[in-house]
């Protein structure tokens, strides 16, 4: 019975394969293995094969003499009408390039006046300690100076007020103060 | 050890490849021979494709144009032949669709099934009515196998040119063809199934034939 089973489309596109060498050493092996016991897969390959021999009584055609002529004349033809190609190409990229270049100019010009205005006028807590990084930094010696040496004498703290105040060294600090 | 490009880039190898990168240097006598090296190969495939040499060779030499106008961007990716037929049946595929395809071959296709046979089974048929008892010569043996191949669609008949005539391997053809190596697979198989069908009666008459003569060459 097993030698007048059909073939299925798998094996039989692997018949195909198989005539063609374009078969792994596995599948052809089970190819082989089904062609030693199946008489259908050996008459389909025998008239695959011979079928496919047919073909060579196909005619043969070449080209014609001119040809060879024909083709390169038409190659000069083409490359002179190419070498205007050029210019236009580039023409038409340096006006891409310009196009590219003002907008990456006002990207970078938005990108600046946005930078710049949010520095200006968002406030920034920061900016304020920043601002009296140099008291903050300094406060233990203000401290000290503030605290009398000598209890006996309570007056130095006063003159050391007065004198920064003559100084105008905290001016803003007191302006903003009075508000 | 490494020695040169070649090593890193067996596509390299391919000497028509080689023509097409000194080709693309300026070099316009290696396009000419290229144009020499595949002009019948082309114009073969094409022909048998169209079944009309004329529009073939027209067809050819746009191919080249192509080839030839795109030098300057080649990169050597695939075989210069891929590379070649995968243009070729694009344009022709281009120009089968532009032109009205049934016009121009000498054998157009017509759906089988309930309309009727093919033309091309119907002219193998009409052979096969009058065919004697006899091997046939090789004219009728030619228009019976083109008539054949004509009972093939266009991608199955590319594919099989492709292998039978440029013996190029399924992952070429593929690659031509822009599919897969397993699709070519089932697509061969098929064309190839529809070739034997239509083709086994003259295969079993070639035998018969060839068994006539061979008894007769003994009588005598």
């Amino acid at each position: 019975m097993a030698k007048l089973i059909r073939l299925s489309q798998v094996q039989r596109d692997n018949l195909v394969a198989y005539l063609d060498g374009e078969l792994d050493e596995t599948v052809t092996q089970e190819i082989e293995q089904v062609l030693a016991v199946s008489e259908v897969a050996r008459h389909e390959v025998d008239m695959l094969s011979r079928s496919w021999d047919m073909l060579n009584a196909l005619p043969t055609y070449r080209a014609s003499n001119e040809f060879t002529e024909r083709t390169v004349t038409s190659m000069r033809a083409a490359e002179q009408k190419g070498s205007r190609i050029p210019t236009e190409l580039l023409q038409r990229q340096a006006r891409r390039g310009v196009v590219l270049a003002v907008w990456a100019a006002i990207l970078i010009l938005c990108g600046y006046v946005g930078f710049a205005a949010t520095n200006r006028w968002v406030p920034n807590d920061s900016e304020a300690l920043l601002e009296d990084y140099d008291v903050i930094n300094n406060l233990d010696k203000y401290s000290d100076s503030l605290t009398p040496a000598d209890p006996a004498n309570p007056q130095r703290p006063t003159e050391f007020l007065e004198l920064l105040k003559s100084k105008r060294t905290f001016s803003e600090h007191d302006d903003h103060g009075s508000k | 050890m490494k020695q040169n490009g070649t090593d890193e880039n067996p596509v390299l190898r391919d000497p028509d490849v080689r023509l097409m990168l000194r080709a693309k240097a300026g070099d316009q006598s290696a396009f000419t021979q290229l144009v020499g090296n595949y002009q019948d190969r082309l114009v073969g495939v094409l022909a048998h494709l169209l079944q009309n040499k004329d529009a073939a060779e027209d067809l050819a030499q746009e191919v080249f144009l192509r080839i030839y106008r795109a030098r300057h961007g080649y990169e050597p990716t695939a075989k210069f032949a891929t590379w070649l037929f995968r243009i070729a049946n694009n344009l022709a595929s281009n120009s089968r669709r532009d032109s009205g395809r049934r016009k121009e071959v000498v054998l157009s296709v017509n759906d089988s099934g309930p309309l009727g046979p093919r033309p091309g089974e119907r002219v193998i048929a009409e052979k096969s009515a009058l065919m004697p008892a006899r091997q046939f010569d090789q004219t009728e043996m030619q228009s019976v196998v083109q008539a054949a191949l004509q009972t093939l669609n266009e991608k199955q008949r590319m594919a099989v040119l492709l292998h039978k005539f440029e013996e190029m391997s399924y992952v070429d053809i593929a690659a031509a063809l822009e599919t897969s190596p397993s699709a070519i697979k089932s697509l061969l198989s098929r064309a190839r199934d529809n070739l034997r069908e239509v083709l086994e009666p003259y295969v079993r008459q070639g035998t018969l034939g060839a068994a006539e003569a061979k008894q007769a060459d003994s009588a005598e």
